[in-house]
């Protein structure tokens, strides 16, 4: 559906992001994952034709993105809002993404206004942090475009908020299946969502995968330094750690039946990473394993 | 097509509500001089008075306001309406069509205003016991056909319009940079021996001999071609522009 | 209920659930076992990961789709999870405890004597 070649961006000397190629399935559920400034939103913005790229191609349905009208009306991006339009009504910004996306779905936007109990007679800047994300939110799924993009959908909401809004995402997506990316921090509530794992740093995707496979790959290997060393050289080695004479191995990759063997004969615990965990070690800098790079 | 006509619906949304806004406070002005210089007798001098032919036009003051109105109008359009257009899934070429239109739209609407407004203005001032005043260099209310002084106004607003078109695009991409940067150049040529008086007096006896030569065209002409240049200028200019935060 | 944060995928955990209530006779042979979309409402997951756990069910005929009603409890569904549970039993469980068992340097024969005793006991 959408499929990214050899993206660059710079901002002046600053680059930002290095040779990304990426492919986007259709009716997805993405999850794009990466550090504070590892270029999440510059890639959105990116995608959706906000912001001019220094070369690349990104390709809708096989058409190019940039300034073609078929292919922008069917993105829809969620951020947070220019201050400029602050000053207006939570109404008339409602009013006015109903007369731009196509395929504005006014009963489900009134259906949501209500879930979420919005004041839509407030200006912008009178509303809360939390409301006013959820009036992009609102924005996002009522718009129905074919890719919908939420950047950071969670800020300033409250945990019940959020799983309102977990809850009315699946329950459209059910009803109305499109392809959807979200960028967001809080990894562990949302990982359950994704169908697959986007993970950006140092300028490049460094993992594409699906979630379940990522906790299937990943293992926390304790035990003695001198045994450990022998399954290990061919993995990648995503973190290490010395507990007093025990030695932690955090690897990505997959144990063979016999490694798994040898593990336990020689009282090698072996467990999983969590997910937060796991994410933090794939974007330190420390220990850099092969980037992503192709399409899967 | 389908998305041009929703760009042209999401333009003209706001544009009612502010040029109906700025009317009638207008209008109201207007009025509120014509009572004053007229029931109270008043020597307020509020409008246009020229002391070389001892003539007077309340109306023709709009002309200032006219002009920043379309100089915010074309701020604002940048700073507010094309973030949120770009955001709502319309491209800069599509979004770039309807402020031309919406421009057309506006112009049109302000001039026939306006020349209606000259016309019962000199009316008003002849029953009010003034000289009224009709000849402004481009057209004279008393000689010329209503039409031609309607058509005269769009052309003028117009130019201004683009002209404004063209800075709001300027200031949204460059920010305060564009006005320092106008200020630069106009005190290094104050520096450089009244640089900007000098080039004003220069262009408009430029104008006026021109004028003098084939009086009507000539206005035409120039303002033509600063109308194309400006909105040509203003669409490379928007394509490259990024959305800011 | 599925834990979010174990070691075990979801979707494992989501085959597991099935299965469970297939042991426990909460749902029977020929019975319909909840849809993709009913798992994701229910545990907020996303569909596509309740599907793959049910796919695998139907990879070891434990389940089968009836083409546009849903998926249903296969015949013998009960005897193959209850093969496939002892298989993992005896090739993961016992031997952790064993190995357990001989890192605490624990007699086989007392383990032997407990066996017996437990069984007895019920």
């Amino acid at each position: 559906m959408l499929e990214i070649r050899k993206l660059n961006k710079s901002y002046g000397k600053n680059k930002v992001l290095t040779d990304i190629n990426l492919i986007i399935e259709e009716n997805k559920i993405y999850g794009l994952l990466g550090r504070n400034g590892a270029g999440k939103t510059t890639l959105l913005n990116l995608i959706s034709s906000q912001i001019l790229r220094n070369s690349g191609e990104i390709r809708l349905d096989n058409e190019e993105v940039f300034e073609n009208p078929k292919a922008v009306e069917n993105i829809c991006l969620v951020k947070d809002f220019p201050d400029s339009i602050k000053e207006r009504k939570v109404k008339d910004i409602l009013a006015l993404a109903k007369v731009l996306y196509k395929n504005w779905d006014e009963e489900y936007k009134n259906y949501l206004v209500k879930e979420f109990n919005l004041n839509v007679k407030k200006k912008l800047l009178k509303l809360s942090t939390g409301n006013k994300t959820i009036v992009g939110l609102i924005i996002g799924l009522a718009s129905k475009s074919r890719l919908t993009i939420f950047d950071e959908p969670t800020l300033g909401l409250d945990a019940a908020m959020r799983y309102k809004f977990y809850n009315l995402l699946l329950e459209d997506y059910e009803k109305n299946p499109r392809t959807i990316i979200i960028s967001t921090h809080l990894i562990d509530e949302v990982a359950n969502l994704f169908e697959e794992v986007i993970i950006l740093n140092e300028e490049r995707i460094t993992l594409k995968d699906e979630v379940s496979t990522l906790k299937e790959r990943s293992y926390f290997l304790s035990g003695r330094e001198d045994l450990i060393n022998a399954i290990i050289k061919d993995k990648r080695i995503i973190h290490r750690e010395e507990f007093g004479t025990t030695k932690i191995v955090g690897i990505y990759g997959n144990l063979t039946e016999e490694e798994i063997k040898y593990s336990k004969d020689n009282n090698i615990e072996i467990s999983n990473i969590p997910l937060q965990k796991l994410f933090i070690y794939l974007t330190e800098n420390i220990m850099k394993g092969e980037c992503y790079n192709g399409f899967n | 097509m389908d998305s041009t006509k929703r760009v042209l619906k999401f333009q003209t949304y706001g544009m009612k509500k502010s040029v109906g806004v700025f009317w009638s406070v207008l209008l109201t002005i207007n009025i509120f001089t014509y009572i004053l210089i007229g029931y109270f007798n008043s020597n307020i001098r509020i409008g246009i008075f020229d002391s070389r032919t001892n003539t007077f036009s309340i109306v023709a003051g709009n002309i200032m306001p006219i002009f920043i109105f379309l100089i915010v109008y074309g701020i604002v359009m940048y700073h507010e309406d094309f973030a949120l257009a770009l955001n709502f899934g319309v491209t800069r070429k599509d979004f770039y069509k309807s402020v031309i239109f919406n421009n057309l739209l506006v112009i049109l609407v302000f001039s026939v205003i306006q020349s209606t407004l000259q016309v019962i203005d000199k009316n008003i001032m002849g029953l009010l016991g003034y000289k009224p005043m009709v000849e402004f260099s481009i057209f004279n209310i008393s000689t010329d056909n209503i039409w031609f002084i309607m058509l005269t106004l769009a052309l003028l607003f117009l130019t201004i319009a683009s002209i404004t078109n063209l800075l709001g695009i300027l200031q949204y991409r460059f920010g305060y940079k564009l006005w320092i940067g106008l200020g630069v150049v106009f005190t290094v040529g104050q520096i450089m021996g009244n640089f900007t008086i000098k080039t004003i007096i220069a262009l408009s006896e430029i104008l006026l001999w021109l004028q003098g030569k084939l009086h009507y065209p000539t206005v035409l002409i120039i303002g033509f071609a600063i109308i194309i240049i400006c909105y040509i200028l203003g669409y490379f200019q928007i394509k490259k522009a990024n959305i800011k935060k | 209920m599925l834990d979010l944060s174990s070691d075990k995928s979801i979707y494992v955990q989501i085959a597991e659930i099935i299965e469970n209530d297939i042991l426990l006779g909460n749902l029977k042979e020929e019975e319909q076992a909840p849809s993709t979309n009913q798992f994701a409402r229910v545990y907020q997951i996303n569909p596509a990961t309740a599907g793959k756990g049910l796919n695998v069910l139907i990879e070891e005929e434990i389940l089968y789709k009836k083409r546009g009603i849903g998926m249903f409890v296969a015949e013998g569904a009960r005897k193959k999870i209850i093969k496939k549970r002892q298989s993992i039993f005896f090739k993961e469980i016992l031997p952790e405890i064993m190995r357990e068992a001989n890192r605490l340097e624990v007699p086989a024969e007392e383990i032997i004597k407990f066996v017996e005793e437990f069984r007895g006991g019920e």
